[in-house]
């Protein structure tokens, strides 16, 4: 070996041995990606695993306490309505955007209504991932639906509600009315969960949309009232 | 090399040492496994591309063709549409239909008669017609208003 020869292989080797372990990480990350495993889901877990880890936990984006008017909200079939009381009881034919979120376009995020009160009519629905194209509305949307016997997850594009709907679950003897409930939809990656007062009740999948805002409906002479509105982020 | 760095006799006393491993072996060791490395990155970057949703755009393009009727067992009349691509034709008097240039992979085709639509999910394939067969479109029911 030349003197002075040394010191230049072992930087050379060092360099490559660092280019490995990137590699190997990439292909890591790569896999994961794959199996539909988040890189940022993992890094989150550990993060909030940790002491005074909550950089991933949920933060508010939009909220609504109905405690005032309906200024950050926007009809956009029907008409609006008001609010009594500090809840919103929309008319019985309606879907009003959130200026909020629709501004914001978030991706992944939990949509809550606390409160919902359905006291006539066929249903109500939970807008999100909505998005006001060139060719009308597109989104989904959960719906509260007596009117089908169920719960409903449903896509809307070009202004319309598509059928089939994503998924439907009846729920024979369910009490829909008089009763308040709080509902929440997870909307994380390519599903979605509905909740109702903590209780999943519906899942779907789809992955027409990946970010939009939120909103509420009303159909076929619903008669509810809603307390809180809230979307809370996802990581 | 100088007197004081010279190996001592102690070295040799169990027999003649290995000779020290040949650093340009190992060095294309390493450089093998980067290779390797690089290869197996790239073919997984590769597979995430063809699941990703813009795949479709750069592996070519295909048509989708069918035919609509109502419930009622009529020819349907309305729009097709491709969802998320600028892609849409009208229906034909008979209810068929014939949709160019649509991206190769999963599609989404929506049928609109402008109260309500009908998805049906569609696999694209690059340079060739996919036919959907007869469709029956459903349409929601909408709101009283």
């Amino acid at each position: 070996m030349q003197l002075g020869s040394k010191p230049l292989t072992s930087g050379k080797g060092l360099v490559e041995y660092v280019l490995l372990l990137g590699l190997a990480v990439i292909g890591i990350a790569l896999v994961l990606q794959l199996a539909g495993v988040r890189v940022s889901d993992i890094y989150c877990n550990i993060a909030d695993a940790l002491p005074g880890g909550d950089s991933c936990s949920q933060k508010e984006l939009c909220a609504d306490d109905f405690s005032a008017n309906l200024s950050g909200w926007i009809t956009r079939q029907g008409t609006a309505g008001g609010v009594q009381g500090g809840k919103y009881c929309p008319p019985s034919y309606s879907l009003m955007l959130n200026k909020c979120s629709m501004s914001n376009s978030p991706k992944d995020y939990t949509i809550g209504l606390d409160g919902a009160q359905l006291n006539s009519g066929n249903g109500f629905g939970i807008m999100f991932r909505v998005q006001e194209l060139s060719t009308g509305l597109a989104g989904y949307a959960f719906q509260y639906d007596p009117g089908l016997g169920g719960f409903v997850f449903r896509k809307w594009a070009h202004n319309v509600e598509i059928n089939p709907p994503l998924a439907f679950v009846r729920a024979p003897g369910y009490d829909w009315f008089g009763e308040p409930h709080d509902i929440q939809i997870k909307v994380q990656g390519d599903k979605f969960t509905a909740y109702i007062d903590g209780v999943a009740v519906l899942t779907a999948q789809d992955s027409s949309y990946v970010s939009g805002g939120g909103g509420l409906r009303t159909w076929d002479s619903t008669q509810a009232c809603f307390d809180d509105f809230e979307i809370e982020l996802i990581h | 090399m100088p007197l004081e760095e010279s190996p001592s006799l102690d070295k040799y006393k169990d027999g003649i040492p290995e000779p020290p491993q040949d650093s340009s072996q190992q060095q294309r060791r390493v450089r093998v496994l980067l290779l390797a490395s690089f290869l197996v990155v790239l073919m997984l970057t590769f597979a995430n591309f063809l699941r990703s949703p813009i795949s479709g755009q750069y592996l070519g393009t295909g048509t989708v063709t069918g035919r609509v009727f109502t419930v009622n067992g009529e020819p349907f009349h309305g729009e097709i549409v491709i969802l998320g691509v600028n892609r849409s034709v009208q229906t034909a008097d008979d209810g068929t239909f014939l949709v160019e240039r649509v991206p190769s992979g999963a599609q989404s085709l929506i049928i609109l008669d402008g109260k309500g639509g009908t998805e049906v999910r569609v696999e694209v394939k690059s340079g060739q017609n996919q036919n959907v067969g007869e469709i029956i479109f459903v349409g929601t029911a909408m709101p009283n208003q």
